[in-house]
């Protein structure tokens, strides 16, 4: 049997007499009272809406009421109130296994280790450096011993200039004496017909 | 008593509903409460889950209102909206409904009882008939049948395509014709043509 499966005027009797026996379940329209149910809902929400609505704006109001209830006079300019509200950089802690050193101990030189940086004199306080422990060391040494040519350096006298007249008698600048060349150069030779031209050191048995 | 008919489309009672206006939200459901709660009356089987879905479906409306995207018409979106609550109701409802109730909610007066009670026992066998069928073919017998609804309409309902809507009527109506069988034979039933 092929059934028909599209609904409309030119349905079969089987299908016909399906639908009647459909039809004899009635079932009325809604119950008068959904609608008013629906009727609340509606007004719970509306009127659940307009407090929401009040109530922002009633915030916005009152944040605009309080900037301008704070005098101008003490409010504080953002970079300054940031100054005042950061303390200063606390000196990080040192690990217990790194001795510190501090900058006055270590006298400045061309020959300090690059890591240490020359403190400005005009600083009054004086910073901690972290340094390995045998580097401390090192730089206590240095220390101690650029502090002491520099008491030397004071003692020592500027060269002498010598003024002379522009009639006086020319000198003859004295020859260089061969006696005069360190020892160690008469030990030199020029070793000849080898390419590159060296200068080689003559093994002296003697040094 | 009801106020008249309110004029306008679907789409504009519904931008009036969500502007606030109450009474052309009233009138959105007044034009299609009798389709939603029939539908969702004979997919549950009960008056309290069609009521219960009736009210869902439209308060849907005010909570979720852009669930509606205005791709089908509004009435067809509601039915839809009616099929996915009485599937969570279905069963549960054709299992707890006490026999012998029916939802069947006719005005007084007219019919003598003994009609009214041979009504009765023809619905029942009817209800009791549809209650066999799976809810996937209930649903499509009961927008055709009860509903008149065309097959494109009943397939953007359910979410199908029109051929498989066509395979599970086609299914519905073999089984329910397999139900009914017994209680033409015995006289319980008769065809009311008209």
């Amino acid at each position: 049997m092929k059934a028909n499966l599209t609904p409309g005027p030119e349905d079969g009797p089987e299908r016909e007499a399906l639908r009647a026996f459909l039809r004899q379940w009635h079932v009325a329209g809604p119950p008068p009272d959904i609608e008013e149910d629906l009727r609340r809902t509606f007004r719970r929400r509306r009127s659940g809406r307009r407090p929401v609505v009040w109530l922002a704006l009633a915030a916005g109001l009152a944040l605009v009421a309080l900037f301008q209830a704070v005098p101008t006079g003490q409010l504080v300019p953002p970079e300054r109130r940031t100054a005042v509200a950061s303390p200063p950089p606390a000196p990080s802690a040192p690990p217990e296994s790194r001795p510190v050193v501090r900058r006055a101990d270590v006298a400045a030189g061309p020959t300090a280790p690059p890591r240490v940086r020359r403190a400005p004199v005009s600083s009054p306080t004086e910073h901690e450096v972290i340094v390995e422990p045998g580097q401390a060391m090192l730089l206590a040494q240095l220390g101690r011993e650029l502090r002491f040519v520099q008491q030397e350096a004071a003692v020592t006298t500027p060269p002498r200039i010598e003024t002379v007249p522009a009639d006086a008698p020319e000198t003859p600048i004295p020859q260089m004496q061969a006696t005069d060349a360190p020892a160690y150069r008469a030990t030199w030779k020029t070793v000849a017909g080898e390419w590159p031209f060296v200068h080689r050191s003559v093994p002296d048995s003697g040094r | 008593m009801e106020s008249p008919p309110r004029a306008g489309t679907d789409q504009e009672l519904l931008k009036a509903t969500l502007g606030g206006d109450e009474e052309a939200f009233v009138e959105i459901y007044r034009r299609y409460r009798d389709r939603v709660y029939r539908f969702a009356c004979r997919m549950a089987g009960s008056a309290e889950v069609a009521r219960d879905v009736t009210q869902t479906c439209f308060a849907s409306l005010l909570e979720t209102p852009a669930r509606f995207d205005g791709r089908v018409c509004l009435g067809t979106y509601l039915c839809a909206a009616a099929r996915n609550q009485s599937l969570r109701h279905a069963g549960r409802a054709w299992r707890e409904r006490p026999s012998g109730s029916s939802p069947d909610l006719r005005p007084g007066g007219g019919p003598s009882p003994l009609e009214v009670l041979l009504e009765d026992e023809r619905a029942r066998i009817v209800r009791e008939a549809l209650s066999t069928l799976a809810p996937l073919h209930r649903e499509v017998l009961i927008l055709v049948e009860y509903e008149d609804l065309d097959l494109a309409t009943v397939a953007e309902i359910v979410g199908a395509e029109v051929g498989a809507v066509k395979v599970r009527l086609h299914r519905a109506r073999r089984k329910l014709r397999a139900a009914l069988e017994a209680h033409v034979e015995s006289g319980a039933l008769t065809v009311e043509r008209g």
